[in-house]
């Protein structure tokens, strides 16, 4: 009895070694980066009203085991670049400006960005689909037009690595419009996004757009968003999402 | 004279506390004060009445509507990015394009009765330039045509005034909401109304009034279901009136667990519930009870004051020659009580009961 009790606990404790093991092995590998500055975090009783008409450049994952989570892959080109990340949720009540900084050797990877908060039960309920998170190039002082897209309360999912496509989706706080439509172009392949407004009463945005994109390497992809207004096009949108597929296990 | 000394009686015992007849009394009011507090708090079934002057509204449409719209001539623009193919040339009929055909495929629709299916998002709006413009959004997948023709999401249904008002007003029913939210770049906005409340009580059949107030310019009113409950529908009616530059919405709402939402510019959401002292002070029926308790004790204090009056006539000449009375100068009745002779003045030593002298009898 005592040896098969022994037995046991060794094949337990085996299983829970080889399991921390294979976690801190893939979590090495991934450098976790904590922000710089935290220019504002803030869960307040009343919606805010943002003007940034992208609120969210989210890639499609598996649901984070661990939350918050928020991961990116961050080009070569990036290297001792600063880069804000700007987090709200669909009812405009969550709004966090936080400040990241590249390290000036980068070679381009994904990136862990490490996201200490003040409202962990909020933010753990937050994912894709209910919020919105822009990670753009310089700081949270001026909203610039590039972006990486981000997993947020997410990982790539485990077969990213096939041939599957990257899921794109792009929260868009749209205005008044009566109709959003666009393309997102790599290279010269242009796909139509497929816009939908949301369906519950959103105030950070109000439309979905979707795209599903072949994408074998690291490469800029340019967004143009357009919408009817009134009966007319009001002006386009335009933006850059730097894109890639990747997995966390393995460096690219 | 009392009858029970509180501080003889044994700990155990409150029986003094509700034999008093001024506490009994007090006791009474207060469980009726928390009776009636719990019966006006507990919510009910409502209905609300809305007539507002707006240049939007939307509907989704719920099961309910079956409302069948008689439309003459309307001007149907749907997006061509949403068309598949190379959709035809506009086809108008002789009349002048309504919508930009750069970016809509337009046709004319004429003679043709409309029956919106449940599920469809409507969204009524007026524009200096635009008497009616119709958003209709709906689910890709489904299939939706007007007179013959499919409809995609995001088409515009655009109506001249001269047709718009030859419909006389369209009537929709489904989740209503009136007004946009006031932020730069929105024109269509609720301009000004008023709404009502209306309640059931329970175990009553008739329905009162229980709030009502105004709206303001920017406001966006909703009728939201409450918690856990299905949404009732409400019927809406838009129409325009003579020389008025902005649609006329009256809005009713079917009885049920309802909520009347308010949005106000930057400030959260809302909720116009009346109050269970608002309930209480417009129930007609406390209302009667209440005036009926104030004529009550008037009319039996007249009746008292008028037999008394008739008791006391022919003792009169004896009060009046009596010396307390002479002495006092007082005409009051009740200090004519005290004084006739049916009723003799004791004595202060014999009128004095003590609290000692109570106990031992």
């Amino acid at each position: 009895m005592n040896k098969r009790a022994n037995l046991l606990h060794l094949v337990l404790c085996f299983s829970v070694s080889a399991f921390l093991s294979a976690g801190s092995t893939s979590a090495a590998e991934i450098l976790a980066l904590e922000p710089f500055n935290i220019v504002e975090e803030d869960l307040k009783g009343e919606a805010l009203i943002s003007g940034n008409w992208l609120v969210g450049v989210h890639t499609i994952g598996e649901t984070a085991p661990v939350k918050p989570q928020l991961y990116s892959y961050v080009p070569k080109g990036w290297a001792g670049r600063t880069i804000c990340t700007r987090v709200t949720d669909q009812d405009g009540r969550y709004n966090a400006l936080y400040e990241y900084k590249i390290p000036d050797t980068w070679k381009g990877a994904p990136i862990e960005f490490t996201y200490p908060t003040k409202f962990d039960d909020h933010i753990k309920k937050t994912d894709a689909g209910n919020s919105g998170v822009a990670l753009h190039l310089g700081d949270c002082s001026q909203v610039s037009e590039e972006f990486l897209p981000v997993y947020w309360n997410a990982r790539p999912a485990e077969n990213v690595s096939g041939s599957g496509k990257l899921e794109l989706l792009l929260n868009v706080n749209a205005g008044r419009a009566d109709s959003v439509f666009g393309e997102i172009t790599i290279g010269a392949v242009a796909t139509p996004l497929q816009c939908m407004p949301t369906p519950n009463k959103s105030v950070a945005f109000n439309y979905q757009c979707r795209a599903a994109l072949t994408v074998s390497n690291v490469s800029e992809a340019g967004i143009v968003l357009r919408r009817l207004r009134l009966g007319r096009e009001a002006p386009s949108r335009q933006a850059s999402v730097v894109l890639t597929r990747y997995s966390l296990d393995q460096n690219q | 004279m009392s009858i029970l000394n509180p501080s003889k009686m044994g700990a155990n015992s409150w029986g003094w506390m509700f034999v008093t007849p001024t506490r009994a009394a007090g006791w009474v009011a207060l469980i009726l004060f928390i009776i009636l507090m719990i019966y006006y708090s507990i919510p009910r079934d409502r209905s609300f009445f809305l007539d507002v002057v707006t240049d939007y509204v939307q509907v989704t449409t719920d099961h309910d509507t079956q409302i069948v719209w008689d439309i003459a001539e309307a001007h149907l623009c749907q997006p061509r990015h949403k068309l598949s193919g190379d959709p035809p040339k506009a086809q108008l009929k002789g009349n002048e394009p309504l919508c930009d055909g750069t970016i809509y495929h337009e046709t004319l629709v004429a003679n043709v009765e409309l029956d919106w299916p449940q599920g469809v998002t409507l969204a009524l709006r007026r524009t200096p330039k635009q008497p009616l413009d119709i958003v209709i959004l709906h689910d890709e997948k489904r299939k939706l045509e007007i007179g013959g023709e499919p409809v995609v999401s995001e088409s515009l249904l655009r109506f001249r005034q001269d047709a718009f008002d030859a419909t006389g007003g369209f009537g929709l029913s489904g989740d209503v909401v009136i007004g946009q939210k006031a932020e730069h770049g929105t024109i269509a906005l609720l301009r000004s109304g008023r709404f009502e409340t209306l309640e059931k009580p329970y175990w009553r059949n008739e329905v009162y009034l229980v709030d009502e107030g105004t709206l303001s310019l920017g406001d966006v009113v909703s009728i939201e279901p409450d918690k856990g409950d299905d949404s009732s529908s409400t019927y809406v009616f838009v129409t325009t009136e003579p020389n008025v530059k902005h649609l006329r919405v009256v809005a009713v709402s079917g009885e049920g667990r309802n909520r009347l939402a308010l949005s106000r510019a930057t400030a959260n959401k809302v909720y116009l519930e009346p109050s269970w002292t608002e309930r209480l002070a417009r129930d007609p029926f406390i209302l009667a009870i209440g005036t009926l308790m104030a004529f009550i004790p008037a009319v039996f204090g007249a009746i008292s004051a008028f037999l008394d009056k008739g008791k006391e006539k022919p003792e009169q000449d004896n009060e009046t020659s009596g010396p307390d009375a002479t002495a006092t100068n007082v005409e009051s009745s009740d200090v004519e009580d005290a004084v006739s002779p049916k009723t003799p003045r004791a004595k202060p030593e014999t009128a004095t009961v003590s609290p000692d002298a109570a106990t031992n009898t």
